[in-house]
């Protein structure tokens, strides 16, 4: 083995060790847990065995809710992310997880705030029927409820602008705009040196 | 022998692949006009490093490697799956600056698996991202769909002789017209009209589904990016779960199955040709191993007793079914539910139609229609040939916008290119099964990653071990690039280093 | 002022608009057969099964 195939060799290697190293880091050491005795994760890993049966559910509301007609459907996440989200600064503690639900348009408005970039949603309980194939709904999974409790407010939760990143951008949108004039210029100058020779 | 590249090949290759990097800059202004508007002013500088950072790669390449040269047909490879491997570096930017990766690899992972159309993502926090970068998020899906070399092309590259040869790297062969900036704008024409129409559909549906205007403008756009470029994202964890209707399904799997076409067949009928859609090769065979694979699963569903009716297995069915045949990833049931409700038999016929997958020269993945119906006729034409006389001529045809006679050489680099990808499905099943995944599951979300589909039964997560996300990177990468350029990339690293001068 | 040869111009002249949006609806009818022809698909899968 040559110099060279050794040094491209260790370069990989090193390449290699730190994607490792950087995808390792992934876990969270204590995300947030679910509210509730059955969590998303459990009614989605075994839905015969929850199929028609009453459950209580808790979660942030998100995003909106879609009302049809005198219904409405919600979405509630019970992940990591239900009480303070990332932006805010909670802990990464693995994809988003929840459960959708019908109820009554009325008890849907209850809710005030849903959970986007810039807010963090109501936290509400609901109670219904759990369906793994629902007939009314396209054999969505989904949750019927009848009535909706607030839990806790949500909030306005804007993501703060870091002055570290103020500084990066500056730096290299000038750095950027340096290199552009150069590479625009570059064969004028290159002509024009040759000419004044 | 191998000849060692000379620096002038450094050169032609440096420029052009600094130039797809400007193009990906570019690009990243549309999210961040679209944070500008919504006043995230956080994700606005996340843009702002993105884009200065591809411009200081972009113009510092092109400083540093002036040539006139044109591309020949390795650079031309070489560019191709190098530059989507700088644009998967650079394009993480803007979600590892959010905050929502676990790690710059898992930022990776989710931009390959953007660009190259897949869908599967460790994105976590999903419900909560600005939309500028859910806009990202999308755009690079799109872009990626008709591919990232074909927009250099179209706005950067100055029609030369060797843009065909990216252009090829990228995965794409036909030429619509016969000039290859004119083909790129062709594509174009077709993916911005489908945009506009497509967009105006769901926008509607959305709207009259109880969304807000804004909202359901913004969603029914970054649904048709995910489902035309055969891509698979959507803005919530819940993907198109998430709207809970039949017309946004049906509206949905007529962009899926659009996008899946080959962007010949587009051209053919927007010129007026419209029995090709019922003659090419690619529509029949996609018509036959779509309406098996939902027999197969039907079946399955309907023994299990999952749904409650027919008509509701049907939807459930057919959409998870177009979704992964034209390996777009969309789905209307849990991730899980593939396991705890689908079952074996039921993951299996998903698996098939991941597997053969969409048209060549479209913006999905897989082993392609036409090699399905080319080894087919070839098949039964060997038959033919045991069956018939030994002096007999047993020709064969394949229709592709006209009829092309059916020779060894295309035959043979069917098959090369369809053994690449079992093999590579192979592999990322077995090093799944490796790490303790049930093996049917690693199966599953190994197709899924390799055929660029990016449905999910659950194995990929945030937490999964990294030795496995670089394979689905690398598996995506692949298989979108159809081997050869990403091949032609690794010989021309093996030249540099054991090449003769 | 010569019209340009080439370019999204030749592409989007309006004359070439309704091919164009005749080939979108041949493709719509196209997929839309389809799903029917998979939903017979599916009637036959389940009548097996009964």
């Amino acid at each position: 083995m040559n110099k060279r195939t050794a040094a491209i060799l260790g370069l990989l290697a090193a390449i290699s060790v730190s994607l490792f190293s950087g995808g390792c880091v992934a876990k969270a050491s204590d995300p947030q847990k679910s509210p509730n005795e059955f969590p998303s994760g459990t009614l989605v890993e075994s839905p015969k065995r929850f199929d028609g049966t009453n459950v209580a559910f808790t979660g942030e509301a998100i995003g909106e809710s879609m009302v049809r007609g005198d219904y409405a459907w919600i979405h509630l996440n019970d992940d990591a992310y239900y009480l303070k989200n990332v932006e805010e600064g909670a802990e990464l503690g693995g994809l988003n997880s929840g459960m959708a639900i019908w109820l009554p348009a009325v008890e849907a408005s209850k809710i005030s705030i849903f959970g986007d970039y810039k807010h963090q949603g109501d936290v509400v309980r609901i109670d219904g029927v759990f369906n793994a194939a629902c007939p009314e709904h396209g054999g969505d999974m989904d949750i019927h409820a009848t009535s909706l409790a607030m839990v806790s407010q949500g909030r306005h939760a804007a993501d703060p602008v870091t002055p570290g990143k103020l500084m990066w951008a500056a730096g290299l949108v000038l750095l950027a705009g340096a290199l552009w004039v150069v590479d625009r210029k570059w064969d004028d100058w290159a002509l024009g040196g040759r000419a004044t020779r | 022998m191998i000849l060692r590249p000379r620096k002038e090949d450094h050169l032609v290759i440096g420029k052009y692949t600094g130039k797809v990097v400007i193009g990906v800059g570019m690009l990243m202004i549309i999210p961040l006009l679209v944070s500008i508007f919504f006043g995230e002013w956080d994700t606005v500088l996340d843009f702002v490093i993105s884009i200065s950072a591809c411009l200081v790669f972009g113009f510092g390449t092109q400083l540093l490697c002036r040539t006139e040269r044109d591309l020949n047909w390795s650079h031309g490879l070489v560019v191709a799956s190098g530059s989507w491997g700088l644009a998967t570096i650079l394009g993480a930017l803007p979600h590892y600056l959010s905050g929502h990766e676990g790690s710059y690899l898992d930022a990776m992972f989710d931009v390959m698996s953007g660009y190259t159309t897949t869908g599967l993502y460790l994105l976590q926090d999903i419900d909560h991202i600005s939309m500028g970068l859910n806009m990202w998020r999308h755009l690079l899906t799109y872009a990626g769909g008709q591919g990232i070399v074909v927009i250099a092309l179209t706005f950067l590259f100055k029609g030369t002789a060797g843009a065909y040869k990216v252009y090829v790297g990228e995965g794409k062969d036909e030429r619509l017209l016969p000039n290859v900036v004119q083909t790129a704008q062709a594509i174009w024409l077709v993916s911005l009209t489908w945009l506009v129409v497509g967009t105006l559909a769901l926008f509607v549906t959305g709207w009259s589904l109880g969304q807000e205007p804004v909202r359901a403008f913004f969603h029914a756009m970054w649904v048709f990016m995910g489902a035309w470029s055969t891509g698979g994202f959507a803005p919530q964890s819940y993907n198109t779960f998430w709207f809970h209707s039949l017309t946004y399904e049906t509206i949905c799997i007529v962009i899926m199955i659009a996008g899946s076409f080959n962007f010949a067949l587009h051209w053919a009928l927007w010129t007026g040709k419209r029995k090709e859609i019922i003659r090419n090769v690619e529509t029949i065979s996609f018509a036959i191993t779509l309406s098996l694979t939902t027999l197969i699963a039907t079946y399955a569903l309907a023994k299990a007793g999952v749904y409650p009716d027919a008509m509701t297995l049907f939807r459930k069915v057919f959409y998870q079914l177009a979704s992964g045949h034209t390996t777009t990833g969309f789905s209307t049931i849990y991730a899980r539910a593939f396991v705890t409700q689908w079952g074996p038999l039921g993951l299996i016929a998903t698996m098939i139609a991941m597997a053969i997958g969409a048209s060549a020269c479209s913006t999905g993945g897989g082993i392609k229609g036409i090699r399905m119906g080319v080894m087919t006729k070839a098949f039964l034409q060997d038959v033919r040939k045991m069956i018939s006389p030994e002096s007999a001529v047993v020709r064969a045809k394949y229709h592709h916008i006209r009829d092309v006679l059916l020779d060894d050489g295309i035959v043979r680099t069917s098959m090369t290119i369809t053994i690449a990808y079992i093999t590579l499905y192979g592999l990322t099943a077995v090093v799944g099964a490796l790490y303790g995944y049930d093996f049917l599951q690693s199966a599953f979300e190994g197709i899924s990653a390799a055929s660029n589909t990016g449905l999910s039964c659950g194995i990929t997560t945030p937490s999964m071990p990294a030795l496995m996300k670089v394979l689905y990177i690398f598996a995506m990468w692949l298989g979108r690039l159809e081997f050869m350029s990403v091949f032609a990339l690794v010989g021309y690293a093996v030249a540099m280093v054991r090449g003769r001068r | 002022m010569v019209p340009r040869e080439s370019g999204f111009h030749v592409l989007t002249r309006p004359e070439k608009w309704p091919q164009y949006l005749g080939g979108m609806l041949t493709e719509t009818a196209f997929i839309l057969a389809l799903t029917a022809l998979a939903f017979g698909m599916a009637v036959i899968a389940i009548a097996v099964w009964r």
